[in-house]
């Protein structure tokens, strides 16, 4: 098991487990039990005392309660609010799930939040992944998603990984805390990543001197990749291809968005297995979700390009519209990254007369890069109609100040085409 | 006039030219035409009203603004 850092604090995980149960309502003492908090380490707390009473579970924040309070009365979870040391709502009938079962909430970034079964074994992935040392990981996932439950699972069943809270978001005041700490390993969303790079800059990002960066939660790109690699020459890098239904599928260690087209064909004793069919990609995994279907259809539509497996987006929301041309958001956005002078970008449809739509993008500048919008605007088209067809160009451009970002750290997805951005 | 230079100009085209001007002259499409249409859009604050047969009949700078400047007329 690792230590827990907060601040200048070090947690061990039996004191951690302690001071949960002692905030606990005696009645619901080993039952099953949907935890709410708040509190990043009370959340920790929670998972590591369903983790060692292996009681039915989930951990919530509190504001995610709404949507899924009745689906948790009908599994037999008792709600408590931790923070407030409240039983909400008591469970009226056993869980008919099998004692251990761990309650994820999907972010809710490709539809209503859920929740998906899990067992502590389809959560534990890190045995797949090469920790050549214990490493101290900088804690960047929201409380009961499928990747903080990877970081979790890693801290309390490997020994000597370490986990360090450091405070809200990608701030300065976080990454001070997390060199601090001594963390020496990052596992984030790109989004974080380059929210990182614009609250705190390339060279305060250095200093952190990161032995390990893991990219996970949304599709890498290969300017992300880059940043990392320029920062952190010494570092291992990683992205990881994994959903709360899904599980951990793809780990890339080469360095480059997407992932070898050869892991399609892997033989099923490797354990996961990959197939593409209709441009989606499905998903067999023992770390799956312990309910779902066996081939888990992921909803993600790829491209296999030169041996390469590329993510183009979501099904639905991959491709723009004009005047009858199908315009791949992906390849838009791609080609945006590969300006020097642009951090992040978004590709959506926005409405127009006549055409239909016509392809607009965000973008948020690099640190330092400080062209006006207007001149940034023309060197933008100006590099776009360079590497792609004119009806692939984006029309319109909104520059914004920073990356925008859901409360999970990714990029907020789009549910329609835009309307009046400006 | 204002729009149509400043689209001129993002899209690194000539911007020397009057009303009288041909659109084959400044290379404008379809795209930069339903461009220019949604940047009028944003600026009269609603949608337009195309006719589609005096569309058909644009030729000149001039036939595109006057075009744009009935599409954007209030609706009686």
């Amino acid at each position: 098991m690792g230590l827990l850092h907060v601040g200048a604090e070090r947690t061990d995980v039996t004191a951690l487990i302690a001071s949960l149960r002692s905030r606990l309502p005696a009645c619901v003492c080993r039952k099953s039990v949907a935890l709410l908090t708040d509190d990043e380490v009370s959340a920790l707390a929670a998972a590591a005392y369903l983790s060692h009473e292996r009681v039915t579970g989930a951990v919530l924040g509190r504001n995610q309660l709404h949507g899924v309070a009745a689906r948790l009365r009908e599994l037999g979870m008792t709600t408590v609010d931790l923070d407030r040391g409240a039983v909400l709502a008591p469970a009226r009938r056993a869980p008919g799930v099998s004692a251990g079962t761990v309650f994820l909430l999907t972010s809710g970034s490709t539809g209503a939040p859920k929740l998906v079964a899990h067992s502590w074994d389809s959560l534990f992935t890190a045995n797949r992944v090469r920790l050549e040392q214990p490493v101290s990981w900088w804690l960047t996932y929201r409380p009961g998603t499928y990747a903080w439950y990877q970081m979790v699972t890693m801290w309390l069943f490997l020994s000597g990984n370490d986990l360090s809270v450091c405070g809200a978001g990608a701030t300065p005041g976080a990454l001070d805390q997390a060199r601090a700490a001594g963390v020496d390993a990052l596992s984030c969303t790109p989004s974080f990543f380059r929210l990182l790079l614009v609250h705190c800059g390339m060279d305060r990002c250095r200093t952190l001197g990161l032995k390990r960066v893991t990219f996970g939660g949304e599709p890498v790109d290969d300017a992300v990749l880059q940043d990392a690699r320029t920062l952190f020459p010494q570092a291992v890098l990683t992205h990881i291809y994994a959903s709360s239904e899904a599980g951990a599928a793809i780990v890339v260690r080469d360095g480059r968005a997407g992932f070898p087209a050869s892991y399609l064909d892997r033989p099923a004793s490797s354990g996961i297995r990959l197939r593409v069919e209709d441009g989606v990609l499905l998903v067999r995994s023992p770390y799956a979700s312990i309910e779902g279907e066996e081939w888990v259809h992921t909803g993600d539509l790829v491209e296999v390009v030169d041996g390469r497996v590329q993510f183009l987006g979501r099904s639905g929301a991959a491709f723009i519209s004009v005047g009858g041309a199908k315009v791949p958001t992906r390849l838009v956005e791609a080609c945006l990254l590969r300006h020097p002078d642009v951090l992040w970008c978004k590709v959506v449809a926005q409405r127009a007369p006549l055409l239909g739509s016509v392809v607009a993008a965000q973008v948020v500048q690099r640190p330092g890069a400080a062209r006006e919008r207007q001149d940034l605007e023309r060197e933008l088209v100006r590099h776009c109609r360079n590497e792609l067809p004119e009806v692939m160009c984006p029309r319109l451009f909104t520059v914004l100040d920073t990356v925008p970002v859901t409360a999970a750290f990714k990029t907020q997805l789009e549910t329609g085409p835009a309307r009046d951005r400006t | 006039m204002v729009l149509l230079r400043e689209l001129q100009a993002r899209q690194g085209r000539s911007q020397d030219f009057d009303e009288s001007t041909p659109l084959e002259a400044l290379g404008l499409r379809s795209l930069d035409f339903s461009e220019l249409a949604l940047r009028v859009e944003r600026v009269v604050g609603r949608e337009l009203n195309f006719d589609a047969a005096r569309m058909r009949g644009i030729r000149t700078v001039g036939d595109a603004v006057e075009f744009l400047r009935l599409a954007a007329a209030p609706s009686a």
